[in-house]
């Protein structure tokens, strides 16, 4: 018999990768993509330095984690997440771009102390072995690179008439979209369309199953 | 009909209520007419078709039955057309009547559980994306051409009562031009006359609330009175302020719909409320007219209202009750 992959909660990746997405499904992480997703290139700047600064984390809380007493979990994965993100906006700034730093510049900071963090490497980082531990980091990761990558694309596309700087074909220019409402209103689509995908496969599924064990 | 929950009385409430402000429509698009041609007309017919064929869309991806007969779509698109300026493009009413239906409306859950007035949130996101578009108005007289989009270069345009207001520039409209409505400015916004004639109608056909719109005009009057941004005598403020924009339009057709509190102290917060936000938004705002975004501001509000006015009239009769006893 196939199995569900999408009901498959066993592998961390794919939770928090699709099914359970960290945007979509689970609310965290959203003030950035409302915020700073206004063109693709900060989306896939915070992207990556979301990952750099989630996979290590997550490794260490997983590892020393358990030994230490809760009120200290959290100091310690706030330290790490700051400097860790202070090293990548300096590397941001002096081998990519300082001028996508100087957009990105309040954001940065502030996405040291962002849920993400604090839920992933602070909560399920510390019960859970450390190569689980990496594959749902990954998964929150790409999982928060995706969402704010096509919200960045689109109101980029909408509002400026370009995807990644160069100009795209667009008739019509509509300046609101690069503001905070669109964003939610956008964010709200894409749970809704990741719901009723879930809920199709799903019943795909359980009309398979049926034709299976009938 | 189904019975659908936000409307009380009768089985065809929502049917009875948007033929009631179609026909309001008619009178308030004759001036428009005889001034621009039949370019308002066209502009509210795009409007209101527009939003029909969305209900329909809507309707079959919700899986639902198909309720543009109800009217409901129809005169939102009207609205939303209503409240363009004559020299609108025609696209921007197929814009806002789409925003409108398929955003505002079915996401929530279609008729009766929307949080916003669907026709203020078009009319919102229209004047955010193309404010010059929203308010270049047309001089008086001009005959315009039924073109996709007028050239504004072939167009003489004037700045409307809202604008001189905004701008503190000097008001060159007369008492008369003012309630007559021989002003430029929105489609369905000009007039103090025929919207009072409108009002009127609406009132007896209890197709809107008084206890909504009484405290709002009054709330803008007073307002005005009280802070004045036009020269001269206290009624000269009033007559400006309520005839600049479409304040008394969104009074009578956009804060009377379902999510209007249902309680006759709900309804008369939210017409206050709606006023404050209505001057202060004229005051501190960015554009020349800001009515729709109080709308959608007050809408916030308008769930909890009800509750909140039952609470405090409960506490003040408790208190009148503990006074009493202490009093034998």
């Amino acid at each position: 018999m196939r199995t569900n992959w999408i009901s498959r909660e066993e592998n961390p990746f794919f939770a928090s990768f699709l099914s359970r997405n960290i945007v979509l499904v689970q609310a965290v992480g959203i003030c950035p993509i409302i915020l700073a997703g206004t063109t693709l290139q900060n989306g896939v700047a915070l992207t990556a330095c979301t990952l750099a600064v989630l996979l290590p984390v997550s490794l260490i809380m997983s590892l020393v984690g358990e030994k230490l007493s809760p009120w200290m979990r959290p100091p310690l994965y706030t330290i790490l997440a700051m400097g860790l993100m202070v090293l990548s906006a300096w590397v941001l700034e002096t081998y990519v771009s300082a001028d996508l730093y100087a957009k990105l510049y309040i954001f940065l900071p502030l996405m040291a102390v962002n849920t993400l963090f604090t839920y992933r490497a602070g909560g399920y980082s510390v019960q859970h072995a450390p190569h689980l531990a990496l594959l749902d980091a990954l998964g929150s990761g790409l999982g928060f690179g995706i969402v704010i990558c096509a919200v960045s694309a689109l109101r980029e596309m909408l509002a400026q008439g370009t995807l990644w700087g160069k100009p795209v074909e667009m008739s019509v220019h509509f300046s609101a979209a690069s503001l905070p409402a669109v964003g939610f209103i956008m964010l709200a689509f894409m749970a809704a369309a990741l719901q009723w995908l879930k809920a199709g496969l799903s019943r795909l599924a359980d009309k398979q199953r049926g034709q299976n064990h009938g | 009909m189904e019975r659908q929950a936000p409307f009380i009385r009768g089985d065809d409430r929502i049917t009875h209520h948007n033929r009631d402000l179609l026909i309001a429509l008619l009178p308030i698009l004759v001036m428009p007419t005889l001034f621009y041609g039949w370019r308002p007309v066209l502009l509210v017919l795009t409007g209101m078709l527009t939003a029909m064929v969305c209900e329909c869309v809507g309707c079959v991806l919700m899986r639902r039955r198909i309720s543009v007969l109800d009217g409901y779509a129809a005169a939102s698109g009207a609205l939303i057309g209503a409240m363009m300026s004559p020299l609108a493009p025609m696209w921007m009413p197929v814009v806002g009547a789409i925003f409108a239906i398929l955003v505002v409306k079915f996401p929530f859950g279609g008729q009766g559980h929307y949080l916003f007035s669907p026709a203020a949130a078009a009319v919102a996101l229209l004047t955010q994306c193309w404010p010059h578009h929203m308010f270049t108005y047309p001089v008086l007289h001009t005959k315009l051409p039924l073109l996709w989009e007028v050239p504004a270069e072939s167009v003489i345009t004037a700045t409307s009562p809202a604008g001189q207001l905004a701008t503190g520039t000097y008001s060159v409209y007369s008492g008369v031009d003012l309630l007559t409505g021989m002003i430029p400015g929105p489609i369905a916004g000009t007039g103090l006359l025929v919207l009072a004639a409108v009002a009127l109608y609406l009132f007896i056909r209890h197709s809107t609330f008084p206890m909504v719109t009484g405290p709002y005009i009054l709330t803008c009057a007073v307002l005005a009175v009280l802070f004045p941004r036009a020269s001269g005598d206290w009624y000269i403020s009033i007559i400006n302020e309520l005839s600049a924009g479409y304040l008394l339009f969104a009074g009578l057709f956009l804060l009377n719909s379902c999510i209007t509190p249902r309680s006759r102290t709900g309804r008369a917060v939210y017409g206050v409320l709606a006023g404050c936000l209505v001057m202060l938004l004229r005051h501190v705002g960015q554009f020349e007219e800001g009515t729709c975004f109080a709308v959608l501001l007050v809408n916030v509000v308008a769930p909890r209202l009800d509750n909140v006015c039952w609470r405090v009239r409960a506490f003040a009769r408790r208190l009148w009750e503990r006074k009493g006893v202490h009093a034998e």
